[in-house]
């Protein structure tokens, strides 16, 4: 009896590392990728597979209870969740990104099939206003650099 | 069980992993450039916080905590789901906005387009004539304003000095509008673009 308890405790706490480990590598690769899709596809490794296996091993840990059905019921939830949100997200970066096809292969005509041609053109124009002050600051310390220039030539 | 309380170092050292990790989520919720990473993250900050409720309720044999497992996931959910709604909603409000704006800025604004045409026209024939240059430079910076009218004289006086200045070095003004564009199409993921979500 005691070493099937024992078995059962060493069994669940591996697959309770092994979550462990799928979660620390979401977290890494969500630093290490640097755009949101890429980003989406580490974190959604740790939405499935890591609370996945989380849940099992304490599902062994717990034992044959109602406990471990209510553990399952969530395991199950976040299966049919998971990707749903993942969907709604990725459609989120898609409607709002102007520069999708700078961020990410795409097939041919998706950005024409998600952005009519002025709605680019209306924030690319805002955009160009809100650069222009930079701009208008490159200048000025261009000039001031060509000044001192000339200044020390004389 | 038994086991699990005379062991409990081990639960307490993976509580204090996952405490690690959701700290290393919140910056990311924190640093993301665009809204889609905080959501992500925040999401990821869902999903390990599930697992120390589930974990909490095993070491604490309270079965109810896991009840509570339950309406986090389906709140953390419905958390995406809202925000993902509102903020593609204020983005395409933001859209329709601009667009009503920039129609009406066309409406009332068409003598003066042509009018910087007409200038631009000039200013390629003949160059180095300050005056026609001064239009055209003055009339594209007044396209985004609200209403040109007003600004042209306070335009003026501001370019009259730079161009005194742009004009003695020459064929500055293409270089840095091609070096311009290029810095926009080098930054491609910059913060620019959250200020639209």
């Amino acid at each position: 009896m005691i070493l099937i308890e024992w078995l059962q405790f060493i069994l669940g706490v591996a697959f309770l590392l092994a979550g462990l480990g799928v979660f620390a590598v979401q977290v890494f690769g969500v630093f290490k990728f640097n755009y949101v899709l890429n980003r989406m596809h580490a974190a959604a490794m740790g939405d499935t597979l890591g609370i996945g296996i989380s849940l099992v091993g304490l599902i062994i840990l717990s034992g044959w209870n109602f406990a471990s059905l209510k553990m399952a019921l969530i395991i199950v939830f976040l299966w049919n969740a998971s990707p749903v949100s993942s969907h709604l997200i990725a459609r989120l970066e898609a409607t709002t990104n102007p520069h999708l096809e700078r961020c990410c292969e795409l097939e041919e005509g998706v950005m024409e099939h998600l952005w009519d041609e002025d709605q680019r053109e209306i924030i690319y124009a805002d955009q160009k206003k809100k650069n222009a002050d930079k701009v208008d600051q490159n200048k000025v310390n261009h000039d001031k650099a060509i000044q001192h220039k000339a200044e020390e030539e004389t | 069980m038994r086991i699990i309380l005379d062991h409990s170092w081990i639960f307490i050292s993976i509580f204090l992993f996952l405490a690690i990790l959701l700290l290393l989520c919140l910056i990311r919720a924190i640093k993301g450039p665009t809204i889609a990473d905080r959501v992500v993250a925040v999401n990821m900050m869902g999903t390990i916080v599930m697992v120390v409720i589930a974990m909490l309720a095993v070491y604490m044999g309270e079965g109810y905590l896991l009840d509570i497992c339950l309406i986090y996931a389906m709140i953390s959910f419905l958390a995406v789901v809202v925000l993902t709604k509102v903020y593609s909603g204020v983005h395409l409000e933001k859209l329709a906005k601009h667009r009503k704006l920039k129609q009406g800025e066309k409406a009332g604004q068409t003598e003066n387009t042509r009018e910087s045409e007409s200038g631009r026209k000039q200013a390629e024939n003949i160059p180095e004539s300050e005056s026609g240059r001064g239009q055209t430079v003055q009339i594209q910076e007044g396209e985004y304003e609200g209403n040109p009218a007003e600004n042209i004289q306070e335009e003026t006086t501001k370019m009259q000095g730079t161009l005194a200045k742009m004009n003695r070095t020459g064929e500055a003004e293409t270089a840095e509008k091609a070096s311009g564009e290029k810095q926009q199409i080098a930054g491609s993921i910059t913060p620019e673009r959250s200020v639209w979500l």
